[in-house]
């Protein structure tokens, strides 16, 4: 097998783990939300994409739109209905956290049977024809161009979240939730606010990564959200929880790490050999490979 | 007048008793549980199984074989785990049920058997196709032939194709899935003058196919085998076709909902099973007929799956009925026996059961090849041989 087709595959497991992992990364790093929902998110929000396309003949674009428009919907009500109510009611941090990774537990369940019930736990796919599968020639790497947008997508996502967290006057705002919910009020910080829009934004990652991750894998079932939720969470660590950097070479890292391990035969031990290799890091860096201190997160 | 008058009232006090006995014509009752993973893993395979459990009560109660009797079934949902399948089989033994039904999951069924065995609750499992399970004792059968006995068709099939060299893609992590890929699949392939090209295996939570299809694809094989839950095939039926494979694909189970979302990728497939809507079998037939007019659509192989399982306990109720004896666990146990010898016709067709044991289920089995979805019949197995 060419070494060139090893390098796309990895580059674009890694583009997929990136956008997947970046949601996860933001509501941790930022609201000390550990959205153990995420994965049901992305899968809700690819099933209304599929839906959407077997019902009206729309764009792909405008497809990924509803798929982005879903999980940031439904990442706002959870916001609402479960992790605001307990930012308000539960002072002590360290319970209000458990109790928020508990609500994502719950809310996660909730939307997996609501979507288990609604495909009735089978496979759900985009229509045959509503994206058109092309391979083209870059050189010495053929990719096609669901890979390309996957890639790309990752890359430009990525930049432009860092650039929104540390650029601009709502990413300084969400930097300053992230150093302390407390004070940030004082700044004249509107923590509910900020918290929902990070909550929408960090939806419409798992919404845009699900919508595109179905057209490339052809199908996904509720299944699909739990394999890649462990695996996110594990990037997330490695990289330093709210380090968009982090998050994305941690992402590249492990799918280079795991094509590999298939590459040589040993398919069987990717997630041992994986999950190793960050263990094997964490032992020297604990806070991850570009965690800075809370001060510096989000 | 006077014996006039007490045959009036004679007539009216029985008329009156008879009247105020409303237990002389209504049905007894036979309460048995169905334990189905309705959530979780297969919950897909599990609610298919609910369904053919349920069509098979409503079959066997209208038939009127059971005479005053009706099963009827408490459906409870292991939700895919073996702590919650052993903690609903040890309320079923304290219970009035007088069978347990399924589970379908392997690790949970294996987690069932031993509480069904030493509560001395006869259980019937559906699919659930790990090894040890029925010899963990005289309580457990399985009406669902194990996938290993009639896999080979396939072999037999791509051997008659004149195809030479295969590549194998299987699970490492789910044994009974495993076992085929990594135990039976060299046998079949060596038996059948094949050459195995390449061994690809991956553990159950995979999502990224890439490498794998690069290097199945690379092996140049004339064919492909998936050994691949039914949530991995899309992603490596279309990878290998868009990778340029345009050979013999087979696997071990696929769903109308992958078929659907692969569209002309999955075109050809083939693959060996012990109940398809093909099947030319008359109580096949029946079975496919009967579904479609009750619910719907075609069945899956897990509705008769469920189905046939019905139609055994349904078998050996009858016999505990019509011998006279009430229909509690040890008679329909013993009866259950009686039926295992002769076996069954159901929606896979004439069910017998090992020689070894003679409580797991055999089927000549079918090799299908769909296209556009739809399954036609290229190769049937022996009748009269135990393993194809």
């Amino acid at each position: 097998m060419l070494a060139e087709q090893l390098l796309v595959n990895a580059a674009v497991l890694g583009a997929v783990l990136t956008l997947f992992a970046l949601g996860l990364s933001l509501t941790w790093g930022a609201l000390d939300v550990l959205n153990l929902a995420h994965g049901a998110i992305f899968v809700a929000s690819a099933w209304v994409a599929t839906r959407l396309a077997n019902s009206v003949e729309v764009p792909f674009v405008a497809l990924l739109v509803a798929g982005m428009a879903a999980g940031a919907l439904l990442a706002v009500v959870a916001e609402l209905i479960a992790f605001r109510p307990i930012r308000r009611l539960i002072s002590n941090k360290r319970q209000a956290e458990l109790s928020m990774v508990a609500a994502t537990v719950g809310f996660g369940f909730v939307i997996d049977n609501l979507v288990g019930r609604a495909t009735s736990h089978q496979v759900f796919s985009f229509p045959i024809g509503a994206f058109e599968f092309r391979q083209y020639d870059l050189g010495v790497f053929k990719a096609f161009n669901i890979e390309i947008i996957i890639f790309a997508t990752a890359i430009i996502g990525a930049l432009l979240l860092n650039y929104w967290i540390m650029r601009t006057r709502q990413g300084m705002a969400i930097r300053a939730i992230a150093f302390s919910p407390r004070i940030a009020p004082l700044l004249g910080v509107k923590v509910d606010n900020m918290a929902a829009l990070t909550m929408a934004v960090s939806g419409a990652l798992a919404g845009l990564s699900g919508s595109l991750m179905v057209v490339w894998t052809s199908g996904m079932d509720i299944s699909t959200g739990h394999s890649l939720l462990l695996r996110a969470f594990a990037i997330v660590v490695l990289g330093g929880v709210g380090s968009v950097k982090g998050c994305v070479l941690a992402a590249f890292l492990l799918a280079a790490v795991e094509t590999g391990i298939v590459a040589a035969g040993y398919g069987s031990m990717r997630d041992a050999a994986a999950f190793s290799l960050i263990i094997l890091v964490l032992l020297f860096r604990p806070q991850g490979l570009f965690g800075t201190g809370r001060a510096m997160r989000a | 007048m006077k014996t006039t008058r007490r045959m009036l009232v004679a007539g009216a006090a029985s008329t009156a008793i008879l009247l105020g006995m409303p237990w002389a014509h209504a049905q007894e009752t036979i309460n048995i549980t169905a334990l189905v993973e309705q959530t979780g893993a297969i919950a897909a395979a599990g609610q298919d199984i609910g369904r053919g459990i349920e069509m098979g009560i409503d079959t066997v109660n209208a038939s009127g074989r059971l005479g005053n009797y009706k099963i009827v079934a408490d459906v409870k949902d292991t939700a895919s785990t073996p702590a919650t399948g052993a903690a609903l089989a040890s309320q079923v033994a304290s219970s009035d049920s007088i069978a347990i039904l399924g589970p379908a999951l392997s690790s949970v069924a294996m987690a069932v058997a031993p509480i069904a065995q030493r509560s001395g609750v006869p259980m019937i499992a559906i699919q659930a196709n790990t090894a040890g399970l029925v010899e963990t004792g005289d309580h457990v059968y399985r009406l669902t032939p194990p996938f290993y006995t009639f896999n080979g068709l396939t072999y037999k099939y791509l051997a008659q194709q004149g195809l030479k060299k295969v590549a194998l893609s299987y699970i490492s992590n789910i044994p009974s899935v495993t076992g085929l890929g990594r135990d039976f699949a060299p046998k079949w392939i060596e038996a059948n003058g094949l050459e195995l090209v390449a061994e690809e295996t991956m553990p159950v939570n995979t999502t990224d196919f890439s490498t794998t299809i690069a290097k199945l694809v690379a092996s140049n094989p004339d064919a492909i085998g998936l050994y691949n839950l039914d949530t991995q095939l899309p992603a490596l039926i279309s990878g290998i076709r868009r990778a340029g494979f345009t050979g013999q694909l087979f696997c071990y189970a696929i769903s109308p909902a992958t078929l659907s979302a692969v569209g002309d990728a999955g075109d050809g497939i083939v693959l060996s099973i012990d109940y398809s809507p093909a099947l030319d079998d008359p109580s096949s037939v029946e079975f496919t007929k009967a579904f479609g007019e009750k619910y719907g659509g075609t069945p899956t192989i897990y509705h008769a799956n469920g189905y046939d399982s019905v139609l055994f306990l349904g078998a050996a109720l009858e016999k505990v009925i019509a011998g006279g004896a009430k229909p509690d666990r040890e008679n329909l146990l013993a009866a259950m026996a009686e039926v295992a010898q002769t076996g069954i016709d159901g929606a896979s067709g004439h069910l017998r059961f090992d020689s070894q044991t003679h409580r797991d289920a055999r089927v000549a089995g079918v090799l299908v090849q769909y296209k556009g979805g739809v399954p036609s019949v290229l190769l049937k197995g022996d009748p009269n041989v135990e393993e194809q």
